[in-house]
């Protein structure tokens, strides 16, 4: 095993560094596949919120703030410690990164189980996805998010299951790649969590 | 193998910027936590909210996603998508 792909391509010189993208380019065209559906729902959030404000905003009161802040804080901190997975792995410490990668699986799970009580006390309530315009909008919009928090932890799984094995000389690129994947469910749940949540 | 060739340079630490952009992030989310908390309303409060989530997703792209050191046209696309969404919302609100 070649341990040479994890350096830093060194700097010569006063040359200032090459611009790179982080990641394989096939993994950010699918980043902004992602991000065009998103705007789309967003957009249509919007344009809907603005015909039925009153509705939006009596059903946004029954939304639980501090279910959508928590999340917001679990995403925050599972990137953070992604962001620790890339930089140990560069650094040469693959058990370093992978353990990172643990710490940013436990805050997707965390994710997922308040996501699951917060279905579940709507659910209860025998809200749906046919109550009205608003409840549609949450419904479908925060669960497709979360399908996407799905697949990140899958992806993170997969790399953290690599690293324990051993990197080889594409692991870091695949990190980078899953790294940045993970930084654009963030990325989303940033304006998903003020839209839904908070404004009105 | 190669023994020189396998010690990489010892850079194992997380770059300060992202332990700032992190310690940002949670206050902008307590801040947009707290306007919820508060019921406040209107399109100052709107404005708030808006901007701080550019805010936070600027920082994301350029510090997380690394766009800061990538070429312009991945910044370009990945910002605009973000003034684009929240000028989209916010123009929304306030039509």
């Amino acid at each position: 095993m070649s341990t040479e792909s994890l350096a830093l391509p060194a700097t010569t010189g006063t040359a200032p560094p090459e611009r790179r993208l982080a990641g394989d380019l096939a993994i950010w065209v699918f980043i902004c596949a992602e991000l065009l559906a998103f705007a789309v729902f967003f957009v249509a959030y919007g344009v809907a919120r603005a015909r039925h404000v009153d509705m939006f905003n009596t059903g946004q009161l029954t939304l639980d703030r501090n279910a959508g802040a928590l999340n917001t804080v679990l995403l925050i901190t599972g990137s953070w410690f992604v962001v620790q997975a890339v930089a140990r792995l560069r650094g040469g410490d693959p058990g370093g990164s992978a353990g990172r990668l643990l710490l940013a699986l436990a805050c997707g799970g965390g994710f997922l189980v308040v996501k699951v009580f917060e279905y579940k006390a709507k659910f209860a309530l025998g809200i749906s996805l046919s109550t009205d315009t608003f409840y549609m909008f949450y419904i479908s919009l925060t669960f497709f998010h979360l399908m996407h928090v799905l697949l990140g932890m899958v992806i993170l799984a997969l790399l953290w299951n690599s690293l324990r094995r051993g990197p080889g000389p594409t692991t870091l690129s695949s990190l980078e790649s899953g790294a940045a994947y993970w930084h654009m469910v963030d990325l989303v749940w940033i304006i998903l969590f003020p839209l839904v949540y908070v404004m009105r | 193998m190669n023994a020189p060739a396998l010690s990489p340079a010892p850079s194992p630490a997380t770059p300060r910027a992202a332990h700032l952009v992190y310690a940002f992030l949670l206050a902008a989310t307590g801040l947009t936590w707290f306007l919820g908390e508060t019921g406040a309303a209107g399109p100052a409060v709107m404005a708030v909210l808006m901007g701080a989530a550019l805010l936070k997703g600027l920082a994301v792209a350029g510090e997380f996603m690394e766009l800061r050191h990538a070429p312009r046209l991945w910044q370009a696309v990945v910002a605009g998508w973000l003034f684009f969404v929240t000028g989209c919302l916010a123009a929304a609100y306030l039509a």
